[in-house]
């Protein structure tokens, strides 16, 4: 890292998360004066005279330039989408559990001065009148969610930056005003205004630039900033108007729009897809010119992933419980093949992964994809990442998810072209508008309620359909009926809610900037929020479907098959949350097998939830004419949801979360190695999940450590897409996850530390050999 | 195929114990009894009961299966007579929270081999395969050459971890079935190795020159002990040895104390407790790297940790 970047990287670290009211306050004020407006003019015009008025400003050592709003991590507020949570919730920003924001009390004036014109006319009052009170009853159980699309943009798309960058905002304008002669008038006026807006957004740094050069002082170093900054502006005069024509120039392309779309809706995971393949020309062409070196290159792309973590959002209390961190899924995607199945790899892929390991914050994330052909050099070097503690990368299967690709209508010419979102959603870059994360799904709910009649275990409450009590249920077969009846019902109604939210989003809150960056909107005349991009899904989230798995193989073994424990029984003590039923749990956890350690008895009853979920899902089209895909993965949704579920039969309490990830073993139940944990996600059907399966796995770093032990961990991630995974995330735990693991055994089953011809469980040994493990493990890292 | 022996743990995913990632078939019963052993329930080669008392949750079930009376109920909990148990089992079978467990199980060769096939995809990955460990595999000589055959005929490699002292005939019956062995010269003094393992140095030292003459794929493997082999002095003699021996590979591993809790459950004491506490890892790893240089210039290629 040069000190330039080491200076940036400080000032992000010192600068603290706050509100910034400021958005709020001019889209407000532009709302009133455009009263009048058909929505897509009107948003249109707001989003201009956002770009217009929005401070701006150009920070010591920036070679990348742009802001969501003057302060660094400042967060804007987006009223439109939401405001009860705002006005309810302000006081909270600054002590509440998770994601604090500080705000001062002249921001809170602000805040509630504008709380008034926004109720009722914000997209989440409009939408809960749109809701009819028996959806609005089925959701208040809190069996299914969908916070986060009442409260932002759709996000979760890649921008088809290959394109845009070539084409120029200039002249996408002139198309668009040449469109406006016929048919969509509204469309493309709306627009052709977006795409000017971002212009004129670009070219006020450009100004700004040229003012701070002309202030800058004498000396060397201010001669040097005076050049730099002549040179920001010249850049920002020419992008995002006119193509960009050099490496720079297409990075600040990239981030102008990025800020442009950010300000536009908010909106989780926009990300910037294929970089490497994006970008790679540029950089040719520059190194070959000698307009840049291998180093200032890089300068300038770490400039570039400093910028990406200055994109901050604040969410209500109850979102954050879901989405905690300062990560919004800005994803860049490496690797992977070609249409032709040939490999992708560029110079860029490596220097993507040499820049993460410097400057190592959260974002941006790195998704990795693996086919045959990938370089045994591009795997080293990611495992390299991943043992200095960079728990971010992911890796993923080109094979599985172009299959999935395919198996959801995505054409076969655009299927390998795909890249990944911020969780393991896999979108065809710059052509889906995927609606990831459109809500969740509690599975281990839907399965107390199968065992119990549809009514509530905690609460004694109706919540889903009445399929008996378990006395009636003669066989295996019975039970796994009654739970699809209980998924059914749940997908059923979070479709229909998801569609109503579909629709209000495209009355309320059209997106004209958005429908400028990926494909299919501009060429049909139809905005984005309308279904304008070339594919478009809706994907809810299945939560704890490992909960499920082990706990239906439980009643299937022990009840079914061994006769062990009688099956209402059994449920009167889930009821009862084992209340004097310790060794009744133990021979639960115990005595029937569990995910993750290569049993095909359990696994295919994972397999089996995974595919009533995703099944059930794909019965429904949303409001824009796609299907409803399933995904199992989720933030922290495991942990809210597990709160409001009973005891489960593979012997986990009320209360306690689900199974993490989405098809992470239970915490403490894969005890065969990780090999066993890969191969058993390796027996799912992995396919059926186009929005992907999350494997969270944690690693001790003495698996990296001794001679060869790299190429060791690549072969296991090699390994692991051979045999079908989507997606893994690799945890190299630090000496502070030993502490927590002193401290909180039950938590960390899992954790194994090696040696030659040995291996032990961390938990299992004595606190003065856990010191000298922490004490190693020190020694390892350092 | 139809020989079956006694196994006390198959371990996946392990990267120390030859090329590759491999998996460790651990059989059980052992002629030697090293102070510093980490797996005292490989030593016997009968199954054995392990006494967990932090995981009993005291419902006691055991107390009633136990044929020997060995368990009975007391104020406030259970006491277990050691002497009286027989390792039947019987408790085991009940206790679902994992109190007591029985340590070994009998499996076929054929079984074995289909467990430890179980990660053929990373073994093609990384060259990887098995590696019987122990105890002492070849001290179940007719087993283990089956699973090593069995396995080897799936065309993937095979290695073994041996202290040596075992009849020469023993080997003869896995040698063309082994890519690697890792055999252990834990001491040149054949009055100290007795009075450590149990056993002198003779049996051990004719069968690695022997072994040596027929076999190409050897690596000699130190466990470094303080206070029975740590000095720099001693652990140079072992690199002589193995130097003088044509050698070209030695691995170097550090002391741990990782099975010290496991004597307890199995009623037995540490016996390396008699030493006072041994010193940090990292310590010991110091120590061996500081002598690195020196063993290298013996000729040998050195690893620690294996």
């Amino acid at each position: 890292m040069n000190s330039r970047i080491a200076r940036l990287k400080q000032e992000f670290l010192d600068s603290i998360r706050q509100v910034d009211t400021e958005r709020a306050e001019i889209v407000t004020e532009s709302y009133r004066r455009h009263e009048g407006l058909p929505p897509l003019l009107k948003r249109a015009y707001v989003f201009a005279d956002l770009l217009e008025r929005t401070s701006i400003e150009i920070r010591p050592d920036e070679l990348i330039v742009g802001n969501q709003n003057k302060k660094r991590r400042g967060v804007p507020f987006f009223p439109e989408y939401a405001i009860d949570w705002i006005r309810d919730q302000m006081d909270d920003f600054m002590v509440r559990k998770g994601d604090r924001f500080f705000i001062t009390e002249e921001q809170k004036v602000e805040l509630r001065r504008i709380v008034p014109y926004w109720e009722g006319r914000c997209l989440r009052d409009q939408a809960r009148g749109r809701l009819g009170e028996d959806l609005k009853a089925v959701h208040s159980l809190g069996v299914f969610g969908n916070e986060n699309y009442t409260m932002s943009g759709p996000g979760h798309f890649s921008p088809n930056y290959a394109y845009l960058l070539k084409k120029g905002y200039a002249a996408l304008a002139a198309e668009c005003r040449k469109k406006m002669s016929g048919e969509n008038r509204d469309f493309y006026e709306a627009c052709a205004v977006s795409c000017e807006a971002v212009i004129n957004f670009a070219s006020r740094y450009a100004d700004l630039a040229e003012n701070l050069a002309d202030e800058m002082g004498g000396g060397e170093r201010g001669a040097a900033r005076r050049r730099e900054l002549l040179g920001i502006s010249r850049i920002c005069r020419r992008v995002p108007a006119a193509p960009a024509a050099t490496f720079q120039e297409a990075l600040q392309f990239i981030y102008f729009c990025q800020i442009a779309i950010q300000l536009e809706a908010n909106g989780l995971s926009v990300v910037l897809g294929r970089l490497d393949q994006t970008l790679i020309d540029y950089y040719r062409r520059d190194i070959a010119s000698g307009e840049l070196t291998e180093d200032s290159a890089m300068e300038i792309l770490e400039c570039f992933f400093l910028k990406l973590n200055e994109v901050d959002k604040i969410y209500s209390n109850q979102a954050t419980r879901f989405l905690q961190g300062p990560g919004h899924g800005q994803c860049i995607t490496i690797g992977g093949c070609r249409g032709d199945g040939s490999d992708a790899t560029n110079e860029l892929s490596y220097m993507i992964l040499d820049a993460d390991l410097d400057v190592r914050l959260v974002q941006p994330d790195i998704a990795l994809r693996i086919h045959r052909e990938t370089p045994e050099g591009l795997l080293r070097k990611a495992a390299v990442n991943i043992r200095a503690g960079i728990n971010k990368i992911k890796i993923f299967g080109d094979e599985v998810i172009i299959r999935s690709m395919e198996g959801i209508g995505v054409a076969k010419e655009d299927a390998w072209n795909f890249n990944l979102l911020g969780c393991s959603e896999a979108v065809i870059e710059g052509k889906t508008n995927s609606w990831g994360n459109s809500g969740q799904v509690n599975l281990a709910k839907c399965l107390e309620l199968a065992l119990n009649d549809g009514v509530c275990m905690q609460t004694g409450c109706r919540m889903g359909p009445a399929t008996g009590g378990v006395e009636g249920f003669s066989s295996f077969g019975d039970v796994v009926a009654a739970f699809t009846a209980q998924v059914r019902y749940f997908v059923g109604r979070l479709a229909e809610y998801d569609n109503i939210l579909d629709v209000a989003h495209a009355d309320i809150v059209p997106l004209p900037f958005y429908s400028t960056v990926v494909d299919g909107c501009l060429e049909r005349g139809i905005e984005f929020n309308r279904g304008g991009a070339v594919y478009n899904t809706s994907s809810p989230l299945g939560v704890g479907p490992i909960t499920v798995g082990d706990s239906l193989c439980a009643i299937k073994k022990l009840v079914f098959e061994e006769g062990k424990i009688s099956f209402p029984d059994l449920v009167e003590a889930l009821r009862s949350d084992f209340a004097d039923r310790e060794p009744l749990r133990q021979m639960l956890i115990n005595r029937a097998p569990k995910f993750g350690n290569d049993v095909d008895e359990v696994d295919s009853i994972c397999n089996e939830v995974l595919r009533i979920f995703c099944d059930e899902l794909r019965l429904y089209t949303n409001a824009r004419g796609g299907p409803f895909i399933g995904a199992l993965y989720y933030l922290s949704a495991n942990i809210p949801f597990g709160i409001k579920t009973a005891a489960s039969a593979d012997g986990r309490r009320a209360g306690q979360p689900l199974n993490d990830g989405g098809i992470s073993p239970n915490h403490g139940m894969d005890k065969n190695g990780a090999t066993a944990v890969a191969k058993s996600v390796g027996k799912l059907d992995n396919v059926k999940v186009p929005h992907g399966c999350v494997l969270n796995q944690r690693f001790h770093p003495s698996v990296f450590e001794g001679e060869g032990k790299i190429g060791l961990f690549a072969d296991y991630m090699r390994g692991f897409i051979d045999l079908g995974g989507w997606e893994c995330q690799y945890n190299v735990i630090t000496t502070e996850t030993l502490k927590d693991a002193q401290a909180h055994p039950e938590k960390y089953g899992d954790l194994v530390v090696r040696v030659a011809g040995y291996s032990a469980y961390f938990t299992a040994l004595e606190k003065e050999l856990q010191d000298d493990i922490i004490n190693r493990t020190e020694q390892i890292l350092a | 195929m139809a020989c079956r022996g006694i196994v006390f743990n198959i371990q996946r995913h392990s990267i120390h114990d030859g090329p590759g990632i491999r998996t460790i078939l651990f059989l059980k019963g052992c002629p030697l009894s090293c102070w510093w052993c980490s797996n005292p329930e490989s030593q016997s080669f009968a199954r054995e009961l392990s006494f967990k008392p932090d995981a009993c949750i005291a419902c006691g079930a055991c107390a009633g299966a136990c044929p020997a009376r060995a368990i009975t109920k007391e104020d406030g909990g259970f006491s277990f007579d050691r002497a009286a148990c027989t390792s039947c089992g019987a408790c085991a079978e009940v206790c679902y929270a994992g109190g007591r467990t029985m340590e070994g199980r009998e499996m076929s060769a054929q079984e074995a081999v289909e467990e430890v096939f179980r990660d053929e995809p990373f073994f093609r990955r990384s060259g990887g395969g098995l590696t019987l460990g122990g105890g002492e595999p070849l001290a179940q000589p007719e087993f283990a050459g089956a699973v090593l055959r069995g396995f080897k005929a799936k065309g993937l490699s095979t290695a073994v971890e041996t202290a040596g002292h075992v009849p020469w005939e023993n080997f003869t019956r896995v040698i063309p079935h082994v890519d690697y062995f890792l055999f252990d010269i834990k001491h040149t003094d054949p009055r100290k190795h007795k009075r450590f393992t149990g056993a002198d140095t003779c049996l051990i030292q004719e069968n690695l020159e022997k072994l040596l003459r027929l076999h190409s794929g050897v690596t000699a493997r130190v466990p470094v002990i303080p206070g029975f082999n740590g000095s720099g002095e001693e652990l140079l003699a072992i690199a002589d040895r193995a130097a003088a021996l044509g050698l070209k590979e030695i691995d170097f591993l550090p002391y741990h104390g990782y099975g010290s809790g496991k004597y307890a459950l199995l009623g037995r004491a540490y016996p390396l407790k008699t030493f006072g506490s041994p010193p940090p890892t990292a310590e010991i790893v110091e120590g061996i790297e500081r002598l690195k240089p020196a063993v290298e210039k013996r000729g040998l290629k050195v690893r620690i940790g294996g």
